[in-house]
């Protein structure tokens, strides 16, 4: 992933977040959106980096692929 | 917040057409590697699968009046099991709605806008996903009343000019009946999805309707699947299985009187409203079920981290959307353990728990503050 990307990922995500943050009146709510804001956006930087990392895809697979046997 | 109502007969139409726009985009190619000829057959079979799934939720919600599987799962099984169930269903919601928004985009840079990048095309999607979610079920709900005519629109436009190259399709279960029913079990990735009515429940307004109107709503799909299985296996004949759009190969093929050409641009125009519909259905889930789960008091924080959840699961281990189809049994699997495998196992233990009648002092427990704020969503 190029420092645009990286950069390009940041500023939506700022941007988003402001959007929202001010919104935001509960500070349970603001909690909960802050953590998910940070996690949602290092789980985006970490994807854009290794776009082949295994993901919800893989982890399907492997987990119910164990318990079938293809018949293609 | 305010809390919204919705009629049973809207929730009927959302259900319908959420899937309507991706049964047209992907079910053929899906079923008809497994089920062949037979391919207009399967979704008679797969009703059993719908109906069972639909009966499960609602029997649920009846039992628990009001409240969603976030909400029950901790009363039935405990707080533990019971978070982490509920984390397992909204995992599935994650999981396929994103892989649907990534199909469709995959779709679109393939037949169409072929320079774009699928994720400017599926942020353009959430975004407007998330601004309907943002407005409430009830609009939503009147998005999806508003658009219904759409796929009989799409229908009649695509098969209408082909009936006179039309033939029966001929012999019936000529490989026996194992080849239908195979593909019933492929096309319980559509019927799966109506289990995600367990979030909509506790907003309609009139309970007693919602059976009829949720057996409507599966019927009409099953309906719907066999109109198209039927036409395109009539049409395609054994090249069916080679294409990857069918429908969209057709629609490409069909004109009116040699006047109206090109008919796949009004295709894709109905099917980006059906596709926002059935991408904004399943993220409505997402944003009320994570709410429910942190227990806030609305829905509007988690918005837009599930939106940015949702494209990032999109793309996530994914190099195309076609990765995933290479063990055809694998998601239809995984989605009949979410949708009723899931609901079956927590009705049994109810039943169990609490018999066959649940008096009114038990269904209606005195609610925490939390709970209560949850509730409301």
């Amino acid at each position: 992933m190029s420092i645009t990307g990286l950069i390009y990922i940041s500023v939506v995500t700022a941007g988003l977040f402001l959007l929202q943050w001010k919104q935001l009146r509960d500070p349970k709510s603001k909690a909960v959106f802050a953590a998910l804001m940070v996690v949602m956006w290092a789980l985006a930087v970490v994807v854009a980096y290794d776009p082949t990392l295994p993901g919800p895809y893989q982890l399907v697979e492997t987990v119910i692929g164990a318990w079938i046997r293809d018949s293609n | 917040m305010p809390k919204t109502f919705i009629s049973a007969f809207q929730l009927c139409v959302l259900m319908f057409l959420s899937l309507m726009g991706t049964a047209f985009l992907t079910e053929v190619s899906s079923a008809a590697p497994t089920a062949g000829h037979d391919l207009w057959v399967a979704p008679i079979w797969g009703l059993a699968g719908g109906l069972l799934c639909i009966f499960s939720w609602i029997s649920l919600h009846n039992r628990y009046p009001g409240m969603s599987l976030v909400q029950y799962a901790d009363r039935i099984v405990g707080p533990v099991v019971g978070k982490l169930l509920s984390l397992l269903f909204l995992f599935y919601v994650t999981y396929a709605t994103a892989y649907m928004l990534r199909q469709f985009c995959d779709f679109i840079n393939i037949s169409f806008l072929m320079r774009t990048p699928p994720i400017a095309l599926a942020f353009c999607l959430i975004l407007l996903s998330a601004i309907i979610i943002r407005c409430g079920v009830e609009v939503l709900c009147r998005l999806a009343v508003f658009f219904l005519p759409f796929p009989f629109l799409l229908c009649a436009l695509i098969f209408w000019p082909l009936y006179k190259d039309l033939k029966p399709i001929l012999p019936l279960f000529e490989n026996g009946l194992l080849p239908s029913l195979q593909g019933a079990f492929v096309l319980q990735t559509w019927y799966a999805m109506f289990s995600l009515i367990t979030f909509y429940l506790p907003s309609v307004g009139r309970n007693q309707k919602i059976k009829g109107w949720s057996v409507t709503s599966t019927v009409m799909l099953c309906l719907m699947l066999v109109i198209v299985n039927w036409h395109v296996a009539s049409f395609l004949r054994h090249a069916t299985e080679l294409y990857l759009y069918p429908v969209m190969v057709i629609s490409r093929y069909s004109s009116f009187s040699e006047f109206f050409e090109h008919l796949e641009s009004i295709a894709m125009m109905v099917w980006v409203v059906l596709v926002i519909i059935r991408v904004s259905y399943g993220y409505y889930c997402l944003a009320t079920g994570m709410g429910q789960w942190f227990k806030l008091p609305d829905l509007k924080p988690v918005v837009i981290p599930m939106g940015m959840l949702l494209l990032i699961f999109s793309f996530w281990g994914m190099q195309s959307s076609l990765q995933v189809t290479i063990n055809r049994w694998i998601v239809p699997a995984f989605y009949i353990a979410c949708a009723i495998v899931l609901p079956l196992l927590l009705l049994l233990v109810d039943l169990f728990r609490r018999g066959i009648h649940p008096n009114k002092k038990a269904t209606e427990p005195s609610l925490s503050k939390d709970e209560a704020e949850g509730a409301a969503l």
